[in-house]
């Protein structure tokens, strides 16, 4: 996921924080601070820490797929599923890559009803998505086409 | 009895926003649980096939596919030319939109609706293309989008069945559909 970085650390900072450093193949000789990385590798440091270091049994991500490339998200929902095994991982999300490769019996659908309540329903549980998935509509599209909550 | 749900199709984001406004009036004249808007405008054709048979295959499930009349010469001739390119949707559930969206945003505001907007009254608007639409607008709305939804508000779909004759097919089409359902 982090091809080009051989070492993550942390540093104390001000107050009781925490900085994160990392070593880069590009940069051997010294470790960078975490403001100087990109979103992305800040993130999904963050996400491997939470899915295998973190002695926890729920993880909730909201939104994971932010600042990620489209590429790695696939194998993001991969570690998701491994870290799956012992624990349980709740993810929040409005993108259609993770929803693809989240998989239709993974997926909790979140909507608002008209008195303004929010609904979760199951749509591995409708049969008409089962039709549409006979069919050749990928399960991004019909999230895309709003297609999920029918 | 079987949740009655009706797929309607349609190119973009305007068409989409204008079905979704009309939707709970739509349900209620053609006798539906559920308007579903689709837009297809982005989507490959492989997609809206498997669309077409998942909506086949499903039980209550009905469609209409929308598309603007636009350079064809009359609608016979757009419903054979899109046929050419998408053979697996059934002619009699094409509506060809005359001559595009907008003529139907506009045909549904009455008299005193034309006066509130401060748009010069159209009794017919099968000639109000884009362009013409765009003419119409009044200054005081900056964004395209301020003024569609604001002849949504307005708009009555008895008056815009008299204003566009497409509109007037369209509204026939789902009060056929919901004939052909309830006769036994």
């Amino acid at each position: 996921m982090l091809p080009f970085i051989r070492a993550v650390d942390t540093e104390k900072f001000a107050e009781n924080s925490v900085l994160m450093t990392v070593q880069e193949d590009f940069f051997a000789d010294r470790m960078l601070r975490a403001h100087l990385l990109s979103d992305g590798t800040v993130c999904m440091t963050a996400l491997i820490v939470a899915l295998y270091f973190q002695e926890a049994d729920v993880i909730i991500l909201e939104e994971p797929e932010r600042c990620v490339h489209p590429q790695l998200i696939s194998r993001m929902i991969a570690m998701m599923k491994e870290a799956a095994q012992d624990k349980q991982i709740l993810v929040t999300t409005h993108s259609p890559e993770v929803v693809k490769h989240a998989g239709l019996e993974s997926l909790l659908l979140i909507t608002r009803d008209e008195a303004g309540f929010s609904n979760v329903s199951r749509p591995a549980e409708k049969e008409e998505l089962r039709i549409f998935l006979e069919n050749e509509m990928g399960l991004d599209d019909l999230f895309v086409q709003n297609l999920l909550a029918i | 009895m079987a949740y009655r749900r009706l797929f309607i199709l349609v190119e973009g984001s305007d068409d989409e926003r204008f079905v979704f406004a009309l939707s709970e009036p739509l349900k209620a004249i053609a006798g539906y649980d559920h308007i579903q808007p689709y837009a297809y405008a982005n989507a490959p054709t492989k997609k809206v096939e498997g669309l077409i048979r998942s909506i086949r295959n499903m039980e209550g499930a009905e469609y209409v596919y929308c598309t603007d009349l636009n350079d064809s010469p009359c609608i016979q001739a757009k419903k054979r030319k899109l046929q050419d390119s998408k053979g697996f949707l059934d002619a009699s559930r094409i509506i060809v939109v005359v001559p595009e969206i907008e003529a139907w945003y506009v045909a549904g505001l009455n008299d005193q609706a034309f006066q509130a907007l401060g748009i010069r009254p159209q009794n017919c608007t099968d000639d109000v293309t884009k362009e013409v639409f765009n003419h119409l607008k009044p200054r005081r709305f900056r964004l395209r989008l301020d003024f569609t939804q604001e002849l949504l508000k307005h708009f009555q779909i008895r008056t815009a069945r008299q204003h566009n004759r497409s509109f007037d097919y369209f509204m026939g089409k789902l009060e056929q559909l919901r004939t052909q359902r309830e006769t036994p």
